[in-house]
């Protein structure tokens, strides 16, 4: 008996050890932000815009939750001045980590953009699964848009990149994956391009914009090249629909969906670096009204056609991805990897240069539908 | 004095999976990138060879003494004086490596999930756990330490997690050997602290059933290559999801790995992650304050639980002193003590008993003169 009352008193000793109570955060104290988006302003001062959600619990009506947004800016010299100003502008907490987007302006993203990652990146409760997108114009109109229009706003920004990661339209990047590539040597990347469609007035995504080490070239890729681009990355989502013109004049289009995919890549040094790379698609058709594909000979003739077409535009890709010095396809890290020699010739800024891409793609067409 | 209570290989294997994987863990992929790059978990290979080696040394030089620990037979090998100035160099050391991992769990704490929380309250918990912990013979610690073994594996598990993320690129351990095979070698300085652990094999081999048989150091084989298995993994997926530039960066990159982690229900997969590794760090603790109190009741011939309660209090205040006044002499030094008493000690002893044919009969033949 005495045993069990000592330790009954020991249980209250511990009791106040329970930590927790320190660290306690609760809803009511902090404003969630739900977006937030970075621009450059005069002066080299960082602008921040965010979308703030508040949730206020009535008293009147049964404890009926209304959800209420409020925009608020700031300006500072750095990214954690900024969001001190708008902190002294707010009741309660603000806390810019949470937001489940973040949008750069594009004099931001043509800038280093890990200068406006940094500060996010040092705060443990960061939210790094938070997408990144670029916008063509400053962040604050698109957030002031989406603010006026949208009810959901950031989780319908979030919904709108996240479908398109799904549909293979852009790459998957994430704030924690984005640091990956920023810090390295032999990868650069592509983030969602934004803009605001005058004609319907809505916010949508217009492509994948190229990233040259840590800064936007300017130029951006449709969403078809894109898709065509994680194919030769081998970074394709389950679902990778592609739809080319066959014939100009009879206006006939055969859209395919990617099962599967392999690549080979060559690299050799000669006067510059050769890449050949041989890509393999495997493809279901979903869209071909001509039919007669139970003949053998149909298939044939539409592999090789696709083949062409899709080898020429390829090209383009490639050529396009030179100009800018863009080396989405990561050819510098496999350098890394696999020819050492090489890489150490040609290492440096502008390595990308130095790369000549010979592109090559074989179609296979594989029936995994109803109907052939 | 001889020790009671009889443990099997099997045991023998929880207790030092349990002892040697712990604190280490979180900065381990960072540690070894600083030296040997993207070949960081060669150097885990290589060491994890060595402590091979050095277990065998030390399975050698315990069978000579069956059940008896190092603090006994330390003094056989070396005559009083000398023995119990070693006995007490060996506390101090054991009570060290407490202080750090004491130290080094409320700065990661802290740093990761409970910023506000003053340090002394976890470094209090930690001392209760301690206290409670070690408080036991061999036998209950065993039955918490083969429980416990559950929450390595969950760790392993967590970072299945991480395999869905696109960013993850095998290349980035490619070219293996590119950064010279001086500067692996070199790195396994630092990749040996976190294998510190399996010198506790001085006192716990002493409780065996069968110290002289095989089987004895097959258990604590097996245990050092499952240490190895698991820490060149933990490696080798950080190198794999991380550029090299950015691990330079990175203090914690396995938490920082799971904090990017979501899954359906759950995000912040590095808070579960942190809990359990709370437990397993609960368990280095365990091991190395019952190890530490067993020298001292013999050194001071008190009772065991009071022998806790003086390392736990020892421990506390040290720690607290060295937390507050942040004080990294023990960072710093740890590589060579732990150097100095896990290999040099144990290797000098097993050369004076080769040599000078020491053996456990001669404590009594000694005692009956």
């Amino acid at each position: 008996m005495r045993k069990r009352k000592t330790e009954l008193v020991l249980l209250f000793f511990i009791l106040p050890l329970l930590a927790g109570c320190w660290d306690e955060r609760l809803l009511k104290n902090t404003r969630t932000v739900y977006l937030s988006g970075f621009d450059l302003v005069e002066e080299g001062d960082y602008q921040i815009t965010s979308i703030l959600r508040d949730m206020n619990i009535s008293e009147s009506s049964r404890g009926e939750i209304s959800i209420s947004n409020k925009l608020v800016t700031g300006n500072g010299s750095s990214i954690k001045e900024a969001s001190v100003t708008i902190d002294r502008s707010v009741a309660g907490n603000y806390d810019p980590a949470k937001g489940r987007v973040l949008i750069l302006g594009i004099d931001v993203a043509k800038g280093d953009i890990y200068n406006v990652l940094d500060a996010l990146y040092r705060d443990p409760r960061v939210d790094l699964n938070a997408k990144i997108a670029v916008t063509d114009n400053s962040a604050n109109e698109i957030i002031t848009h989406l603010s006026k229009n949208e009810v959901e706003k950031g989780e319908y920004l979030y919904e709108l990149i996240h479908s398109s990661e799904i549909n293979s339209k852009i790459q998957d990047i994430t704030l924690r994956s984005i640091r990956t590539y920023l810090f390295d040597e032999g990868k650069d990347f592509m983030l969602p391009y934004l803009s605001k469609d005058e004609s319907d007035d809505e916010v949508k995504i217009n492509g994948a914009a190229l990233f040259h080490n840590n800064s936007f070239t300017g130029q951006f890729l449709s969403p078809a090249e894109s898709t065509f681009l994680l194919l030769f990355m081998g970074k394709q989502s389950k679902k990778a629909l592609l739809t080319e013109r066959l014939d100009e004049e009879a206006s006939v289009s055969v859209s395919y969906n990617v099962k599967n995919v392999s690549r080979e890549l060559k690299l050799k040094k000669e006067e510059k670096v050769h890449a050949d790379i041989m890509l393999q698609l495997d493809v279901e058709i979903v869209d071909y009204p001509p039919n007669h594909l139970y003949k053998q000979e149909v298939i044939d003739s539409l592999e090789s056609q696709l083949s062409m077409i899709l080898t020429e535009k390829a090209d383009t890709l490639f050529k396009k991805l030179a100009e800018n010095q863009s080396d989405v396809l990561g050819l510098g890290r496999e350098l890394v990897a696999f020819h050492p020699s090489i890489w150490k010739e040609i290492k440096g800024e502008n390595y990308y240069e130095h790369i000549l891409v010979h592109p090559k793609v074989k179609v296979n067409i594989r029936n995994g539908k109803i109907m052939f | 004095m001889k020790v009671k209570g009889r443990i099997s290989s099997v045991h023998l294997f929880y207790v030092l999976v349990q002892s040697v994987i712990g604190v280490g863990l979180l900065s381990l992929p960072h540690q070894t990138h600083q030296k040997a790059g993207s070949d960081g978990w060669i150097s885990i290979l290589i060491t994890g060879f060595f402590i091979h080696l050095i277990v065998l040394m030390i399975w050698l030089l315990c069978r000579k003494f069956p059940n008896l620990t190092l603090f006994d037979f330390s003094k056989v090998i070396l005559g009083k004086t000398v023995g119990t100035v070693l006995n007490f160099l060996f506390i101090m050391y054991l009570l060290t490596i407490i202080c750090y991992i004491f130290i080094i769990y409320t700065d990661t704490l802290k740093r990761w999930i409970l910023p506000e929380t003053p340090g002394w309250i976890l470094l209090l918990i930690l001392f209760v756990l301690l206290i409670y912990g070690s408080i036991c013979s061999i036998r209950n610690m065993l039955s918490l330490f083969s429980f416990l073994f559950l929450f390595n594996l969950l760790l392993f598990c967590i970072t299945f997690f991480v395999y869905k993320d696109p960013s993850l690129d095998v290349r980035y351990l490619f070219p293996i050997g590119s950064n010279g095979g001086w500067n692996i070698l070199r790195s396994t300085e630092d990749t040996f602290v976190s294998f510190i652990g399996f010198e506790t094999l001085l006192i716990y081999f002493a409780f065996m059933k069968q110290s002289k048989s095989i089987s004895a150091l097959k258990g604590a084989f097996s245990a050092i290559f499952f240490i190895t298995t698991f820490l060149m993994y933990i490696v080798m997926i950080s190198t794999v999801m991380l550029s090299p530039e950015e691990m330079k960066i990175t203090q914690e990159p396995v938490l920082y790995i799971l904090s990017a982690v979501e899954i359906r229900v759950l995000s912040r997969l590095d808070l579960i992650f942190l809990s359990f590794w709370g437990l397993v760090v609960f368990t280095t603790i365990i091991s190395y304050s019952f190890s530490a109190s067993l020298g001292i009741s013999n050194l001071f011939r008190i009772k065991h639980k009071f022998a806790v309660m003086l390392a736990g209090t020892f421990v506390f205040i040290v720690s607290i002193i060295f937390y507050y006044m942040e004080i990294t002499l023990i960072e710093e030094w740890l590589k060579h003590i732990s150097l100095i008493f896990a290999v040099i000690i144990p290797v000098l002893l097993l050369f004076i008993t080769i040599i000078f044919k020491r053996e456990a009969a001669s404590t009594y033949e000694e005692k009956e003169n």
